[in-house]
């Protein structure tokens, strides 16, 4: 095709082609808390305008009331003029099918006309997956023609290395890797892709982010809720699935992998993968040295009465699902030799952080007398939530006489430079998802690598039969995860 | 000599106004803005303030031109809690300049300005008889933002600011930002996706005349130089002819490409552009049409293809300022298009501007 100079310099890269993008189990909460609004918002945006949204669930909607739903579902958008929002849903359609019916499946051409490029969107639990890719494969729906044929999953991909593996297949049957887009909406946070920022955007940390000068990272991700309405979910799950292989670890991967070339989707996600496959494994034998896990007891959060998660609705009595785990964790690389990673989640904790501390060691020789000897390393703290930003604690002298010296912190809130809303993160992902860019999405290796991780520590739990820990509401955690932290002088930040 | 302030008393009082509208914590400024308008032209930089407010942090310094004779100075703050709640502050400076001039005197207003973080003119005031003091300002400012459809309803000619801005700034590398090119973004992008097949980069180059309506001249002025430089038309300006303004341009071929404009009723929303249209004629006589219509959205029709609708609300005078005040960066179709219309004017590459323009 011909270059158009009518579009130099107006490519902003992030305006999506035409498209349709058919919703699969489109009646749930997640098309209306999070999709349709954040479709909603690209739109406004300008970053979506040629498009189509297609609804495709069993239940017998039609064109008519999912586009009435669907008005419901932008009542957060009330200041937006009603021919603004007629024009967005006019573009809605509906099929009203199961996921097993071929003929809901073979409306889907028709609504394609005129669009080159489709997506689809899984938003159904897991066991839907298969059918629904497996119909959109045998019917040739997976193919591109002329255009771009994509599919989003939803988390969790398995819930071990094997259905992982089992999942992938049966995507990569049907599709190949660039489109298949796994999507985890913690990386859609801005505050999670400010981490690079941070990292490779400034010159002043790269040449001390290392095993000479660091003593080791902390990772907690601290929930003060207990499971609430999930019990149904977490009960399967716990918190290394729910927390630890996806969300931690992309933390993890993002604090302490090596600087990527450029910001190209496999560059990055080649820097990440490494990481993870460098993490040390965790034999059976080592899960008792190396992890801890614990269940939250009865007591109080915020004053209030707070039931043991046992005694929670829906939670088998004899559950031992873990609502808290903290590991120790070593990355077999040149730059990480020796420093270990501390991570923490949990359930129930006095307050709602998600941070990574990076705490370097002491000076070589110290000269000054110290009022806070148990502070003396330098820390760096990259607040995720709340109160994103950056906290350097640094040691300056005491007024007087003495040469004595007290830690002060050197404080940015991300926040204060930046008072508005941050977008969404699914609208971010989504908006990726159309025009390409796989960067802020999990391929299929990093989901291998840190399930044959996580694997191998739940079959270690597995054999091990003595009773988990508990730990009371409101606090930190149990005791035993000060000891594994604490065997080598060092001590959890407070939460 | 009377001294108009101290600036260690006007930092103290700033410093306490902003402790006592935010006590717990506010955050640091991140610009500075000086705001610079005339007594009796009314202008929307209040407006344009209120859309920061809470969002970004910076210290304001607004200069008002009066009637009185003295310079006088105050300050004031204001604060609003970020969703963190925490103050957003903007700590305010506000200079009456009078007949002595002492209040626009870079040697008052600059000591006030927060150091190593940028500074932004917000200019709502006659540019072209203040082209000598823009200039001389240049070095105490990071990026001069001007709005030329407001200048233009103080009698200013789009051409002649054009050329103001061509000589003075984008010629020396200096970043100005004229708020209606950012306004017509939103025209531009559908005008250019209407030719993105094949049969449509040819239509291009058989654009035999324009026609465009608009509630702003230099909006629409503008929006033709954009399409000439980006077609590479040579720019013959403005040419006499009944019942509208007429501009002529040389395509490719050396054919006569004659653009029309036409203004239109304002609609007094200040983010909708509704009765914006704009026809293309081709040398096979066949029609293009951007055609606005009330309620934020354009009908397109091109010759061969389905007609569409799109979305088209030209943004708030505050959205716009929000995104200048967070880039010092030039748009290089801007440069392009403006320097189009001052041929005689040689483009230096700004130092500071070097990669990623646009």
């Amino acid at each position: 095709m011909r270059s158009n100079p009518l579009q130099a310099g107006l490519e902003t890269g992030r305006q999506a082609a035409p498209f349709v993008i058919f919703i699969f189990g489109v009646t749930g909460d997640l098309t209306r808390n999070k999709l349709i609004p954040a479709l909603f918002s690209l739109y406004l945006k300008g970053s979506i305008s040629r498009f189509r949204i297609v609804g495709f669930a069993r239940r017998p909607w039609t064109r008519e009331s999912f586009r009435q739903e669907a008005e419901k579902m932008l009542a957060g958008f009330s200041e937006v003029e009603k021919s603004v929002k007629e024009h967005f849903l006019d573009q809605l359609d509906y099929i009203s099918s199961t996921f097993e019916d071929e003929e809901g499946y073979r409306r889907i051409p028709a609504q394609c006309e005129g669009f080159p490029n489709r997506l689809y969107y899984l938003s159904t639990p897991p066991d839907s997956y298969e059918p629904i890719i497996r119909k959109l494969g045998t019917l040739g729906l997976s193919e591109e023609k002329g255009g771009y044929t994509r599919i989003v999953v939803e988390k969790p991909f398995g819930r071990d290395l094997a259905t992982a593996r089992e999942l992938n297949s049966q995507l990569g049957t049907r599709f190949k890797e660039d489109q298949i887009f796994r999507i985890d909406h913690y990386l859609g946070k801005e505050t999670v892709q400010n981490i690079m920022l941070l990292r490779f955007g400034n010159g002043m940390f790269e040449p001390i982010w290392n095993n000479r000068y660091i003593d080791h990272i902390q990772i907690t991700v601290a929930e003060k809720i207990g499971v609430g309405t999930r019990a149904n979910y977490y009960e399967h799950s716990g918190t290394i699935r729910d927390m630890i292989q996806n969300h931690v670890f992309q933390l993890l991967s993002l604090t302490t992998m090596e600087p990527p070339n450029d910001l190209g989707p496999d560059t990055v996600r080649s820097e990440k993968v490494k990481i993870i496959r460098s993490l040390r494994p965790i034999t059976h034998n080592q899960v008792q040295t190396h992890t801890v896990r614990a269940q939250y007891g009865t007591g109080y959060v915020d004053g209030e009465e707070v039931p043991a998660y046992r005694t929670e609705e829906g939670v088998n009595p004899e559950s031992r699902t873990e609502t808290f785990v903290a590991m120790k964790l070593f990355l077999d690389t040149w730059r990480w030799a020796g420093v270990p990673i501390f991570i923490r989640s949990g359930k129930r904790l006095s307050r709602r952080v998600s941070e990574i501390s990076v705490h370097f060691k002491e000076p070589p020789h110290q000269i000054f007398r110290t009022t806070y000897p148990a502070m003396n390393r330098n820390t760096l703290i990259m607040r995720i939530q709340p109160d994103e930003g950056l906290t350097v604690n640094l040691n300056v002298k005491v007024p007087g006489y003495l040469a004595e010296m007290r830690p002060v912190n050197l404080d940015f809130a991300y926040g204060s430079a930046f008072g508005d809303e941050v977008p969404e993160a699914y609208e971010r992902l989504l908006l990726d998802a159309f025009i390409g860019d796989s960067t802020l999405y999990t391929r299929r290796d990093e989901i291998e690598a840190s399930w044959t991780f996580i694997t191998r520590i739940l079959q270690g739990w597995e054999r091990d039969t003595t009773p988990l820990p508990s730990y009371l509401p409101g606090g930190s955690g149990p005791e035993e995860a000060k000891i594994l932290i604490g065997e080598e002088n060092r001590r959890w930040r407070k939460i | 000599m009377k001294a108009l302030f101290s600036p260690s008393q006007v930092e103290q009082e700033l410093r306490m106004l902003q402790r006592e509208l935010s006590p717990s914590e506010a955050r640091a400024s991140l610009f500075n803005l000086v705001i610079f308008s005339r007594e009796g032209l009314a202008n929307p930089s209040d407006k344009a303030l209120a859309h920061l407010l809470g969002k970004r942090a910076a210290r304001i310094i607004q200069i008002q031109s009066t009637r009185a004779t003295e310079s006088t100075m105050s300050v004031t703050a204001r604060c609003f809690p970020d969703r963190e709640n925490r103050g957003v502050c903007f700590q305010e400076v506000m200079i009456q300049n009078g007949h002595d001039n002492a209040g626009v005197a870079p040697g008052t207003w600059a000591p006030l300005l927060i150091r190593d973080i940028p500074v932004y003119v917000l200019w709502y005031d006659k540019l072209l008889t203040n082209r000598e003091y823009l200039v001389q300002i240049r070095d105490q400012v990071d990026k001069i933002v001007f709005d030329s459809r407001w200048n233009e309803s103080t009698g200013e000619s789009p051409e002649a600011i054009c050329a103001v801005i061509a000589q003075d700034f984008v010629a020396k590398g200096f970043l100005v930002s004229d708020l209606a090119w950012k306004r017509g973004l939103a025209l531009r992008r559908i005008t250019a996706t209407l030719f993105d097949s094949d049969e449509g980069v040819a239509k291009l180059s058989q654009i035999s005349s324009l026609e465009l309506t608009s509630e702003s001249e230099s909006e629409a002025h503008l929006y033709a130089l954009w399409l000439a430089s980006r077609l590479d038309w040579h720019w013959a300006g403005r040419s006499a002819r009944n019942g509208g303004t007429t501009w002529q341009a040389v395509d490719r071929q050396g054919r006569h490409v004659e653009v029309h404009f036409e203004q239109c009723e304002g609609s007094g929303d200040e983010n909708a552009d509704g009765e914006t249209t704009v026809r293309m004629m081709t040398s096979g006589d066949e029609e293009i049409l951007v055609n606005g219509t009330p309620g934020g959205c354009v009908d397109t029709v091109v010759p061969g293809q389905e007609g569409q609708r799109h979305l088209f609300l030209s943004p708030a005078t505050g959205q716009m300022l929000l995104e200048e005040v967070d880039s010092l960066r030039s748009d290089y179709l801007y440069s392009d298009a403006v320097l189009l219309s001052t041929p005689d004017v040689k483009h230096r590459s700004p130092a500071r501007d070097d990669a990623d323009i646009g």
